[in-house]
């Protein structure tokens, strides 16, 4: 009898739940619920913080002795470090054409720095709960950057925020698209999706493009392929070009890019809050 | 999950008595202090403790062993309430789905209180990780009927196989907390005690 009851509450729960807006009771519920065990998992966080620590410091230690990957990562610091110099310059010569009228994202929006507090348990979701939220400005469809081995570069985007947490949604979350240039390829601009594990795809880049490895590749500011304003202002980096495919019957080519940041490895990030109101309008799409 | 061998047993105290299971309520006390904890790894550390994409899945194994210990109806409960915990404070974007699936696990294990199975440690880590692959899977087809595209082989190599792996690890210290904290396995549900 109690087995049945709850196998119907949860058939309820979860059609219930499917079919409502985001703004719905029970995702309300859902986001006060972790309202209320947010300091219980900041506590937890904190008693499990010395066990990652011990995690890392073992990862760290066999990443040590793999010298070949360390010096590729050196090789890949100097490329994008290059490549970051001629965007740089790219955007310097158009910032100063337009007299004034940059879309340079650090003029418009707040870093807001955030600990990771809960992980999705479950391979298939690349989400996590953050612990700052609308009273720290931040909005849904903020953008999340975070430190990298090699640079800083985005990690995903604010899908849920109430006051004091929200839910970033990685961009490695199967289904993510984000427009993104190759300043060093003419412009180049395409989609950007993950692919395998750890890796992700540009589509839509026209095979003559003269994309090549170590490129960097930042977000265009658009959404790929119908232009349309994008939630990620332009110049974010977000990878470098290790891979490039093309095959004479094909108009496109296939880009392979290693993200800069490995989202599950995070354990602090830092939120784009929009502080103006040209950001604020892209944050509302 | 065959009984020709004679059970490994499982006992804080082996070779004397065996450990007196704890008052009703106090060890469904404990119980649900084990599904919180559970939990609160699950969400906070495990998703860092990973082998390619997979993490290790505590709960199944909290879920698994506690209905080992007290049978279908606190297994049951303990299922549903860990779920949905994990549904509550983790972005998993699902409400009742996972409650239904650890649930299931929970009711599924409840069966084997009692029995030989339930004292012995190989059983309990192939229940454990029968679980945790059904969770797994469970996943994959939410992620199917949502409209997601999830391949069979990836899915296999990259999330399965390692997560079951790591499961299996974990089995072994949380049925010894489980049996230290709940004491030797019995049914509370005076239902269950009919044979099965």
């Amino acid at each position: 009898m109690v087995v049945a009851a709850l196998v119907v509450v949860c058939l309820v729960l979860f059609s219930l739940y499917s079919r409502e807006r985001g703004d719905g009771p029970l995702h309300g519920l859902q986001g006060s619920a972790g309202a209320l065990v947010a300091p219980v998992q900041g506590v937890a966080t904190k008693a499990v913080q010395p066990l990652r620590d011990l995690w890392g410091w073992a990862n760290d230690l066999s990443d040590a002795r793999d010298r070949a990957a360390r010096l590729e990562l050196e090789l890949r610091e100097l490329r994008s470090g290059i490549a970051e110099g001629r965007f740089e310059a790219e955007e310097t010569r158009r910032i100063n054409a337009l007299s004034g009228i940059g879309d340079r994202w650090e003029r418009d929006y707040a870093q807001v720095p955030a600990e990771i507090r809960a992980w999705a348990p479950s391979p298939y979701y690349h989400r996590a709960k953050l612990n700052v939220g609308t009273s720290e400005g931040v909005v849904r469809n903020s953008p999340v950057v975070a430190a990298g081995d090699v640079r800083a570069g985005l990690v995903g985007i604010i899908t849920q925020a109430s006051s004091d947490s929200s839910i970033v949604t990685f961009i490695t979350e199967p289904g993510t698209g984000i427009g993104v240039t190759l300043t060093d390829a003419d412009n180049a601009i395409g989609l950007l999706q993950p692919s395998t594990p750890g890796q992700m795809r540009i589509s839509g880049i026209p095979r003559q493009a003269p994309v090549a490895q170590g490129q960097l590749v930042v977000t265009s500011g658009a959404s790929q392929p119908i232009s349309l304003p994008s939630p990620y202002p332009r110049g974010i980096p977000v990878g470098v070009v290790t891979g490039v495919g093309r095959q004479e019957v094909d108009v496109h080519q296939t880009v392979q890019v290693t993200p800069y940041v490995t989202p599950r490895e995070l354990a602090y990030v830092v939120v784009l809050a929009p502080e103006t109101e040209r950001a604020r309008r892209r944050a509302e799409g | 999950m065959g009984s020709g061998g004679p059970p490994v047993i499982v006992s804080s105290n082996a070779g004397e008595e065996p450990l007196v299971p704890r008052e009703p309520r106090t060890a469904l006390w404990a119980a649900a202090g084990l599904v919180l904890a559970a939990v609160v790894l699950q969400v906070s550390l495990l998703p860092y403790v990973r082998v390619a994409e997979g993490i290790p899945d505590v709960l199944a194994a909290a879920v698994a062993c506690i209905a080992l210990a007290r049978g279908r109806l606190v297994g049951t409960v303990a299922g549903f309430s860990g779920g949905l915990l994990v549904e509550l404070t983790a972005p998993v974007g699902t409400l009742g789905m996972l409650a239904l699936l650890y649930l299931a696990a929970g009711w599924f294990c409840g069966r084997w209180c009692e029995r030989p199975e339930s004292y012995a440690v190989l059983p309990t880590v192939i229940l454990a990780v029968a679980c945790a692959g059904f969770v797994q899977l469970g996943y994959a087809g939410v992620q199917v009927l949502l409209g997601e595209s999830v391949v069979a082989g990836e899915l296999t190599a990259r999330i399965l196989v390692p997560t079951l792996a790591l499961t299996a690890l974990v089995t072994a210290p949380v049925l010894l907390l489980v049996r230290r904290v709940l004491g030797d396995p019995q049914v509370f549900e005076p239902a269950a005690r009919t044979p099965i």
